[in-house]
């Protein structure tokens, strides 16, 4: 049926409204030692209307070849229970227009993902033929459809390309576990830095060393370890707690609270990222927002719902993880400013510290308060200047705002969502 | 439909095929304390796809839209190709074309969502009208049907109709830094008539929150201990039960040499296993997600271990006959060996002849939660109750069995003859498959011995 008949339907029986279809096909193959042992290919097709009616929202969702007007009107019952909100949909043109799709995607073929899962594998297996190898080589395409009452009609296309690798490796009484992820729009050959990165892992494996217990220099590694001090930090920039007023960082725009070193931002327009896109999931232009600069808190990132309830625009970041799931606030790319020292550089400066490649339990506990503390996943003790060896059970604590004051670097490397390294005190 | 799934087999090149797929319509409303946090309908269709090639693996595929079935199954083929071979057989089964169709007393699609918004409020009231100390509840009606369809290649078509309807309580009480909990749930693969009348079951709930919170915690230590049905089934399930199943048998050296048909695990009077042939349970179809029919398997008869639960696959893998245990939550994973509603059968004694010679022990009820690691287990109860020279007398929380499941299944010396499905909401979970709906069942077991954590005493 013609959607614009469809959107007629919503404005007889509801003040406004908004239709989202969701197109999204998916092929993975899992491998254990180098030999491939899952293939599967998935598609998810669905619909989902939201509708405002009396300063309330409803919802509702279907999986499948569902006919949208039965879509609607599950939508309009649930709207006498719905969760009041007075925001508008709204239409408007794009900031940017950033590449979020490639062919060479859609065009990989079984055999060729299997060459590049299996050289992976080989490459890591290798250097521990002890260890459990695990990779995994994967493609998505999706495309999405919003329409909404205020004339909104817009479609995209993304794909993205990754490899996962890990090893299990039990050594005595302990197992240790490695793990390292790349993806991108495109399809990419970054076989190569997958493989480095669990091989300098394992290398820093190899030996022991004692860790004293006092505050240490600290060094977040850019994948896993970094998210210790992001996550609650994510939590605080979030729309929806600043709306719920449950943030820190509730009216503190403007004021220095964190290291000058410290520049981060939510970025959407950049080609190739798997976070970027021309409009959210609500029709919403994507752009470039300014979360912290230079250490001065700049500003939110907000969706519809949650940018109206807290007096603000939407800035953009109205994500939807399913078509059954309502937006949310959502980061598009987070991303650190690069600094200018390069990682090894840092390592050589730090006359007592500890690299924190991963940490367990991120996000668990009052995070929004900014507090964390998490057990140690794998980390490995610097002493003066050279990485000595992994450590044994250990926890890293803090408080998020405290400890971002004292950024020391930000690397000049960058690793996963473009994230740079950074080091600070703790 | 059957043309259609029909037509796309009969295009696959694979060795075997076989496809799923399932129609839902579902119903969720929540209240959350005194707010009502979802009410709502949605509809999700979609099948999938898996083929299985001699000189290569098993390919998968899941997909939304009916019309693109004939390009899925090519794909699982394609996918099953790109391994590399890995000698997988099934287990012969019979073909079946069979419909199973449902009568619903009243059917919940056309029960408006104002009344099931309405029961739910209803329910969240008792729990909140079980004192001032209540400080959360939560309290969900949610009813399911799906539509399920099932062909394979060796001449297999199953429809059948699996309709669910589930009512679940949580409350939680609160006395400065002292908070309880208790929940209660019933699910019956029924109708709308199976979700009222549990006006009951909410004020447990209720009521049990706030009585723990006048409830010592246990001492630790050594008891005699008798386990109400509810928990008997939750442990014969978790403990003993995830050890039954084959594909964990299989790949695991220790389960192995732990689970050895004819090994001696308890006394005479001990028989379990796991049946989804039982009339009405949330556990029972009449064929499995492989068209295999479901049927009662002993694991445990006069206390010798007789049997495991097994897919067509880890059945032909360990040269037994498969048994109806390869299930899946949806189509959107492939069938894995799991339980349908497990038992421990029926003793012979009545309950206060069970208590009658314990001068002091612990009735453990309900359970919120376990762990169990090959054979060691922990559990909590809900609550416990101290049984004192043969009476049940004060109530106490903090119940944790820890132990060893040989020992455990070992000391069991005596059943009650009160056994009882438990018709609970909830599921189990197992390779991110969550939650599969299945039954427990058992009388009262009697267990000496049994380690309680807690203080000392």
């Amino acid at each position: 049926m013609d959607i614009s008949v469809l959107l007629d339907d919503i404005c007889k029986v509801a003040d406004s409204g908004e239709i989202y279809t969701l197109k999204h096909e998916s092929t993975s193959l899992g491998f254990i030692d180098g030999r491939a042992k899952d293939a599967s290919r998935k598609q998810e097709y669905g619909s989902a209307v939201r509708l405002l009616k009396d300063g309330r929202i409803g919802f509702s969702s279907a999986r499948g070849p569902a006919e949208l007007k039965s879509v609607i009107e599950r939508a309009l019952s649930s709207a006498r229970f719905g969760e009041e909100a007075d925001f508008q949909f709204t239409k408007s043109s794009p900031f940017s227009r950033p590449i979020t799709y490639s062919d060479t995607a859609e065009r990989l073929t079984l055999d060729r993902m299997r060459e590049i899962g299996e050289s992976v594998s080989a490459g890591i297996k290798e250097k521990c033929p002890d260890g459990v190898v695990q990779v995994s080589v994967g493609i998505g395409i999706a495309e999405h459809r919003i329409v909404n009452t205020a004339g909104t009609d817009v479609s995209e296309k993304f794909s993205h390309f990754y490899i996962g690798a890990g090893v299990e490796w039990v050594r005595g009484e302990e197992i240790l576990l490695m793990h390292t992820f790349e993806v991108s729009v495109k399809v990419d050959e970054f076989v190569k830095k997958v493989v480095s990165d669990i091989l300098r892992q394992l290398d820093w494996c190899k030996r022991e060393a004692k860790l004293t217990s006092g505050a240490k220099e600290v060094l977040f590694g850019a994948k896993g370890g970094l998210s210790v001090v992001l996550v609650p930090l994510m939590a605080g920039l979030n729309g929806e707690n600043i709306a719920r007023r449950t943030s820190p960082l509730l009216s503190r725009t403007g004021e220095k609270l964190f290291s000058e070193r410290l520049t981060l931002f939510d970025d959407g327009t950049l080609d190739y990222r798997v976070g970027s896109a021309v409009f959210d999931c609500e029709g919403t232009p994507v752009r470039k927002n300014a979360l912290i600069e230079n250490g001065i808190l700049k500003g939110f990132i907000f969706d519809l719902k949650f940018g109206a309830m807290a007096k603000a625009a939407s800035t953009g970041n109205g994500k939807r993880t399913s078509v059954a799931t309502l937006p949310r606030p959502s980061f598009n790319n987070l991303v650190i400013l690069r600094g200018d020292t390069p990682l090894e550089e840092m390592i050589k400066g730090v006359e007592d510290g500890v690299y924190i490649e991963s940490a367990l339990g991120v996000g668990q506990g009052n995070i929004i308060s900014g507090a964390f503390s998490n057990p140690l996943g794998l980390a490995f003790r610097i002493e003066r200047g050279e990485v000595t060896g992994k450590i044994g059970k250990a926890s890293v604590a803090g408080n998020v705002y405290e400890i971002l004051k004292r950024v020391e670097a930000v690397s000049k490397e960058t690793g996963w969502w473009g994230m740079g390294r950074f080091h600070t005190f703790l | 439909m059957r043309q259609i799934l029909e037509d796309a087999l009969k295009r696959s090149k694979a060795d075997y095929t076989e496809i799923r797929y399932e129609k839902t319509i579902a119903t969720r409303v929540v209240y959350r304390y005194k707010r009502l946090e979802v009410a709502s309908e949605v509809l999700e269709e979609g099948g999938t796809a898996r083929a299985l090639v001699r000189r290569g693996g098993w390919g998968i595929t899941t997909f939304n839209h009916l019309e693109d079935v004939a390009r899925f199954v090519q794909d699982a083929y394609e996918c099953a190709t790109a391994l590399p071979a890995q000698d997988i057989k099934l287990a012969p089964s019979e073909p079946v074309v069979d419909e199973i169709r449902v009568s619903l007393g009243r059917d919940f699609r056309s029960v408006p969502l104002d009344r099931k918004v309405e029961l739910a409020s209803e329910y969240n009231s008792v729990m909140l009208g079980c004192g001032d100390s209540i400080v959360d509840t939560t309290s969900i009606y949610s009813d399911t049907m799906t539509e399920y369809y099932y062909i394979n290649s060796e001449g297999t078509f199953i429809y059948e109709q699996r309709p669910e309807v589930m009512v679940y309580f949580v409350a939680v009480a609160r006395r400065d830094g002292n908070v309880q909990q208790a929940s209660e749930s019933f699910a019956k693969p029924g109708g709308f008539e199976y979700a009222g009348g549990h006006a009951r079951l909410a004020e447990s709930a209720g009521r049990r929150a706030v009585s723990l919170l006048d409830a010592p915690p246990i001492k630790g230590g050594r008891y005699t201990v008798v386990l109400n049905q509810d928990l008997a089934g939750v442990f014969i399930h978790e403990a003993f039960g995830h050890l039954s199943e084959a594909d964990f048998v299989y790949e695991n050296k220790k389960a192995q040499e732990l689970m050895v048909l004819g090994r001696k695990f308890g006394e005479k009077i001990l028989n379990a296993g796991d049946d989804g042939s039982v009339a009405g349970l949330r556990g029972t179809h009449k064929y499995d997600d492989e068209g295999v029919k479901t049927r009662k398997n002993y694991l445990i008869k006069e206390g010798v271990l007789v049997g495991r639960l097994h897919s067509r696959e880890t059945a032909a893998k360990m040269n037994e006959k498969p048994t109806g245990n390869a299930r899946a939550i949806n189509y959107r994973f492939p069938p894995i060996v799991r339980m349908t509603n497990t038992f421990i059968e029926n003793g012979t004694i009545p309950f206060e002849s069970l208590i009658a010679d314990i001068k002091l022990g612990v009735y453990a009820c309900n359970s919120m939660g376990g762990q169990t690691m090959l054979e060691n287990f922990s559990f909590s109860a809900g609550w416990g109750h101290i049984i004192r020279n043969g009476r049940i007398e004060e109530m106490v929380r903090d119940v944790v069995l820890a132990g060893n499941l040989f020992v455990t299944l070992a000391n069991i010396d005596g059943l009650g003859n009160d056994f009882r499905w438990i018709e609970r909401g909830g599921g189990c979970g197992k390779n991110g498959q969550m939650p599969l709906p299945v039954t427990m069942g058992a009388p009262s077991v009697r267990i000496k011995d049994v380690i309680i954590g807690g203080k000392q005493r």
